[in-house]
């Protein structure tokens, strides 16, 4: 069966897209953008395919792991926008994108991503048994 | 037949491709760019040396080198040479692969997610030195799926 939620499978990172109520915000995000809409797409894929494979990005303008109280939000910085994700064991979610705004500005978007991360937490079935 | 990456489709990469009319070649370029940027970076990070140096060293200004690495500037193969050269190194082996397997959205434009990332896997690998293409990491459990 084609799990549809996988982005990209690399040797550190599979990388989904996070299902949040019978959709996918980021990729939601990223099917309506209307102004250099595949140049973006395809930018942001090259980063989750190179983050996938290496665990890193060459530098943080790629990307970084935001601070403070959103530091468990990693930030994919295709040109002019923003990914947002976060990581669970082997696993990178893309939870949500948005536009480039100021740091003040772009705070409601880091909550947002805090927001589907911890809905993804509530839904997680914690292990059982040895494992 | 034990499963590979290979076999794992993406529909939700076809969706997110689906009106690409260039069909994968920015992704194409980023990757590329990604590739050797990151070659550079992880040597200047290897060797202590900072971008102020580095343009010193090249001769240009520092702001030419940074646009250079996040990838905001095109880069010549002359730039790379340059830039290579300021950390004592050269560029060694380019290899070049078949279209049909290095563009992940042309696959995806026509459905065929088969080869998704395979061939340019192994490109990105060797910054990490790392390259096993067969491997399925640990998935982990999927609360969603």
């Amino acid at each position: 069966m084609v799990d549809r939620s996988i982005v990209v499978m690399g040797n550190r990172y599979v990388v989904r897209w996070m299902r949040f109520r019978n959709s996918y915000p980021a990729l939601d995000y990223l099917e309506n953008l209307t102004s250099d809409a595949e140049r973006i797409r395809e930018r942001l894929l090259s980063l989750v395919t190179f983050m996938a494979e290496a665990g890193q990005l060459p530098s943080a303008q790629h990307g970084h792991f935001l601070s403070g109280a959103y530091r468990q939000i990693f930030e994919f910085k295709p040109i002019g926008h923003r990914i947002f994700a976060f990581i669970d064991g082997t696993t990178l979610y893309l939870t949500s994108g948005a536009p480039k705004r100021s740091p003040k500005a772009q705070a409601g978007d880091y909550e947002r991503a805090m927001n589907l991360r911890a809905e993804f937490y509530s839904r997680k079935k914690p292990k059982t048994g040895n494992n | 037949m034990s499963r590979t990456r290979t076999e794992f489709r993406s529909d939700a990469v076809a969706r997110a491709l689906k009106h690409s009319a260039s069909a994968g070649r920015y992704f194409a370029r980023d990757m590329a760019m990604l590739t050797v940027t990151a070659a550079i970076i992880n040597e200047m990070e290897l060797q202590g040396v900072t971008r102020t140096q580095l343009a010193e060293r090249v001769g240009c200004t520092k702001a030419f080198v940074s646009q250079v690495l996040i990838g905001s500037r095109n880069m010549t193969l002359r730039t790379i040479a340059d830039l290579a050269w300021a950390l004592g190194k050269e560029v060694h082996g380019v290899a070049l692969r078949d279209i049909g397997t290095t563009i992940v959205s042309r696959d995806a434009m026509n459905n065929h997610l088969d080869q998704w990332t395979v061939s340019h896997l192994e490109v990105v690998s060797s910054f990490t030195g790392t390259l096993d293409a067969t491997a399925t990491p640990n998935v982990g459990e999927v609360p969603f799926a």
